[in-house]
């Protein structure tokens, strides 16, 4: 079997960005392998997509009000809320031609990594294209992915034991999203590992199921490794870009 | 200036919203696609976005139909697109 890297990790949210831009990059250009990383976001904070206008994705005066930072992604889809106590967040950098070519094709093969780790707790879950995971019908992992000639970033989430009434309250739901869903909708369509299971599940049970999960997803086996100094480097000069108010209120 | 904001609910849960501003002369003067969808190259919605201004209603479809080749969009469709801002000339 093919041996892919694998990273883990834990930062605020403008690090965990920058690194995976700067993955993303070097990838493209060949100077890194294949790698998956599994990160938390330490404090807890919220990211939004690439495509997404700020005032309309999340709730800016509950973050500032609790502190929680928040940047906007390269990668497109929608708000995301990373607890550091309840989530925890993959990426996969690869060639594109080690996945798929197609774009939907690639968001299911590297999902099914999700479905796997979820299975691995005895619950069913289902992948939900384009770029969701549901237990139940409930959406317990979002993924999004960021294409360049040769390289694929993809990165999501997957919720153990996430706060959803703060995931509630940090995030907008659109208008049009609340007459239809009701005021509630957030917590009714959305789970974590804990809630389905009646009990506490760990950070470290997470991380776990998911190195298995992409293991059988992408039939590779994983060797735990360290980023190189070049990636750190140019992680150090991306990561002002996701500090900047210029990018987080692009649009 | 005159601005308008339309937004629709697309099956399967995505959103997309226009954001637009019209000159006195009745053309896009700005125009910001937003939500929580995909578009692959990432760069050709500001391309295609640039490309609206100065557009009057009738010349909105085919500077859109233009990029149906140049980029993939998923969670929602180029009509969709046009739909949108056909109906914010309308408002």
């Amino acid at each position: 079997m093919v041996t892919w890297r694998l990273i883990i990790s834990e930062g605020n949210v403008f690090w965990n960005m920058a690194v995976d831009e700067a993955m993303l990059l070097l990838r493209d250009e060949d100077k890194i392998p294949n790698t998956l990383r599994l990160y938390v976001f330490n404090p807890s904070a919220v990211t939004i997509g690439y495509f997404q206008r700020i005032n309309d994705a999340v709730n800016i005066d509950f973050l500032d009000k609790r502190n929680i930072p928040f940047t906007r992604r390269i990668t497109g889809g929608g708000s995301v809320y990373h607890d550091v106590n309840g989530e925890v967040t993959y990426s996969i950098i690869a060639s594109i031609r080690d996945v798929a070519t197609d774009v939907l094709k690639s968001y299911e093969i590297i999902c099914k990594g999700i479905v796997y780790a979820i299975n691995k707790f005895g619950l069913d879950a289902q992948f939900v294209p384009i770029n969701d995971v549901v237990v139940g019908g409930k959406k317990i992992s979002g993924s999004a992915q960021s294409r360049k000639k040769r390289a694929l970033l993809q990165h999501g989430t997957l919720m153990y034991n996430t706060d959803l009434m703060t995931l509630a309250s940090s995030l907008k739901a659109p208008k049009e999203k609340l007459l239809s869903h009701g005021a509630r909708s957030i917590l009714e369509r959305v789970t974590t590992l804990s809630r389905e299971l009646g009990r506490r599940v760990t950070k470290d049970e997470t991380i776990k199921a998911m190195i298995e999960g992409f293991s059988e997803a992408l039939n590779v086996d994983f060797e735990e490794s360290k980023l190189t100094d070049e990636e750190l480097a140019l992680a150090s000069t991306l990561i002002e870009k996701y500090k900047s108010m210029k990018w987080i209120y692009k649009r | 200036m005159r601005k308008v904001s339309v937004l629709k609910k697309i099956k399967g849960g995505k959103m997309v919203k226009v954001d637009l501003e019209f000159d006195e002369e009745g053309r896009i003067h700005s125009i910001i696609i937003s939500g929580d969808f995909f578009v692959y190259p990432q760069e050709m919605l500001e391309a295609l976005e640039n490309e609206l201004k100065g557009c009057k209603v009738n010349e909105v479809r085919e500077v859109i139909e233009k990029y149906s080749t140049k980029m993939t969009v998923l969670g929602f469709t180029l009509e969709d697109v046009i739909e949108l801002i056909e109906k914010a000339f309308r408002v």
